[in-house]
């Protein structure tokens, strides 16, 4: 119990220097929000400023906004008026996590049977190929891929839309672009897990204690070779988290890494705030998630439920 | 065998690419920022023309490929340095020290690992975008804002990496020894941990260097990067990824920076991997071929 407040301790921490950063680093910037709107008389800007509180002390905005944030409420987002940021997120969040998600899938589908298939062919020409497409993966950066998946589906085939359009077509491609160098690593993680534990003496003392093949696959080889996979799901989510900063902009999805990325650029001080604190909080909830899981399928790591 | 040639060829490539980089100004090649307006597009021609092709401004490819790697590789080189002198010294501080100044400093790292660092440094890039001016008066580009926000992200891998090295070098017996003299805190690290820490550099600069190539490819993307006049691997990669279009066939501008970069971290990864095997003290099996 205790290693699990502790987490969530260090979690709320992280969360509140994460959004202290954030405040103050984008108030130290020059260039206000209404920068855009060149003309603005002055006593227009006043007004506004007046209206979301900019005109008032530092320490006392920071104070309002860090109130807020406690209460989920990260106040109005300065550029798209009229709109409070928690209603963006609650826009914004489904599709990220849609993406997310369907890359997770993607990945673990492709990843790890191809990892374990290439450790029971360890250097055969499964094995070759498996590594050497894992590597290639992971040697481009994710937009190259996009590139040649959207001239390949979208062009060629003409299968699926380049960017935008709606429902589940949209999806698909993304998915497949941010799920792809993650399954890549999946892949080479699983394979390098598999040939520890076929290498150790745990399915041979299996199979001498006369349990059937399938039993010793499945309990003695399968399962100790995937568990520490799911230590890797926190880094994992970090790595779908930025990956989808640029997906989302070749694809022109909705999601939270689009609006974070203009939001940063256009000094939208509440809203790009509120995502920051926003991907702190899911990654954070994503490794606790992991630790979890890994205590409990692995007896050797320190429980966290306990 | 295998991966005595792998290694070779490896290296070789690596070297040759950045002789061609370091040598490009004296090179024959075309200006990589001349446009010309009645070359745009031009598909690669291995005979005559443009070599790799041209892009829309009808810039030749090829000249910008290889003064993209001058970029590319020093950028990578010296965003791996920053990491690596952050998080050796993190790293073998907590591992000498031990006790509570490790459980404290990877406490800390832990703290680190929570946040996501690519998202902050987004952030910490556009807003320095206004400070540009200021910037530039003392000397500082974008590009050397970089470098800090690269150690700030990959410092940490190392720093576990140095721990756990220095760590072993503790139960050693000439640290002890040497402890044992009477030799204090900093001659210790300076005289014991430091230098045999050093072929673990060598490996932490081969896991490091492919993310930091990598994550300037993610910012210039997002127009945080590289900027024009210079030219990056990423940066090319990104406007062959705008110029795509259904109707036109430019292909290449994508493709080819897209090669130059699979092959580079490709090679990186087979020395990395060489160093990893030689530090772990593991003999190259030759597994009957």
């Amino acid at each position: 119990m205790s290693a699990l407040l502790r987490r969530l301790g260090a979690w709320a921490i992280t969360l509140w220097a994460v959004h202290l950063a954030t405040f103050f680093l984008l108030r130290a910037a020059r260039g206000g929000p209404f920068d855009e709107a060149r003309s603005l008389p002055p006593e227009v800007e006043a007004q506004l400023r007046a209206d979301f509180h900019l005109d008032e002390p530092l320490i006392q905005q920071y104070l309002r906004a860090l109130g807020g944030a406690l209460r989920g409420d990260f106040g109005p987002s300065l550029r798209y008026r009229d709109v409070r940021v928690t209603e963006i997120l609650a826009d914004a969040l489904p599709v990220s996590i849609g993406l997310g998600l369907g890359a997770l899938m993607i990945a673990l589908l492709l990843g790890i049977p191809a990892g374990l298939a290439a450790a029971s062919s360890r250097r055969g020409l499964g094995d070759s190929l498996v590594r050497a497409g894992s590597t290639l993966l992971l040697s481009v950066p994710n937009f190259v891929i996009a590139g040649i998946v959207i001239g390949w589906f979208s062009f060629g085939l003409g299968w699926f839309p380049p960017a935008g359009g709606v429902g589940w077509r949209a999806f698909v491609l993304p998915c497949l672009c941010l799920g792809l160098p993650t399954a890549a690593q999946l892949a080479r993680l699983a394979r390098s897990a598999a040939l520890e534990v076929l290498d150790g003496e745990g399915p041979r003392a299996a199979q001498a204690r006369g349990l059937s093949p399938s039993r010793v696959r499945s309990r003695h080889i399968l399962k100790p070779a995937l568990a520490p996979l799911l230590a890797f799901l926190g880094p994992t989510s970090a790595a779908l988290l930025t990956g989808s900063l640029v997906i989302e902009q070749v694809f022109a999805l909705p999601g939270l890494g689009a609006h974070f990325v203009q939001a940063a650029l256009n000094r939208d001080y509440t809203l790009a705030v509120g995502i920051t604190v926003t991907y702190t909080a899911l990654l954070g909830l994503l490794t606790l998630l992991a630790d979890w899981a890994m205590s409990r399928v692995d007896p050797r790591v320190e429980a966290l439920s306990g | 065998m295998m991966q005595r040639w792998s290694f070779r060829l490896a290296l070789g490539f690596l070297l040759t690419l950045a002789v061609l980089a370091a040598l490009a100004p004296w090179l024959p090649l075309a200006d990589p920022s001349a446009i010309d307006p009645d070359a745009r597009l031009q598909a690669p021609a291995w005979i005559d023309g443009p070599v790799l092709g041209t892009d829309a401004k009808g810039r030749d490819l090829l000249a910008r490929v290889i003064y993209g790697a001058r970029i590319s590789l020093t950028v990578g080189l010296l965003g791996s340095l920053v990491a690596i002198l952050i998080g050796l010294p993190y790293g073998a501080l907590a591992g000498m020290r031990g006790g509570r100044t490790d459980r404290f400093l990877m406490r800390l790292a832990d703290l680190f690992e929570g946040i996501p660092l690519a998202v902050v440094i987004v952030f910490l890039l556009s807003v320095l975008q206004a400070y540009r001016g200021e910037l530039a008066a003392i000397g500082l580009g974008r590009i050397h804002v970089f470098f800090l926000a690269v150690g700030a992200l990959f410092w940490l891998p190392t720093a576990r990496i140095a721990r756990a090295e220095a760590l072993r070098l503790r139960t050693m017996p000439f640290v002890e020894a040497a402890q044992t003299a009477g030799l204090g805190g900093w001659g210790l690290m300076r005289r014991h941990y430091l230098p045999n820490l050093l072929p673990s550099a060598l490996v932490m600069l081969g896991l490091t260097l492919p993310r930091v190539v990598l994550m300037e490819a993610f910012l210039s993307f997002l127009g945080l990067g590289v900027e024009a006049p210079h030219v990056s691997w990423g940066l090319l990669a990104a406007d062959g990824l705008a110029a795509m279009n259904p109707l036109v066939d430019s292909g290449w501008l994508l493709g080819v920076p897209a090669a130059f970069l699979a092959l580079t971290l490709l090679c990186l990864n087979v020395l990395a991997d060489a160093a990893r095997d030689r530090l772990a003290g593991r003999r190259v099996r030759q597994a009957g071929s």
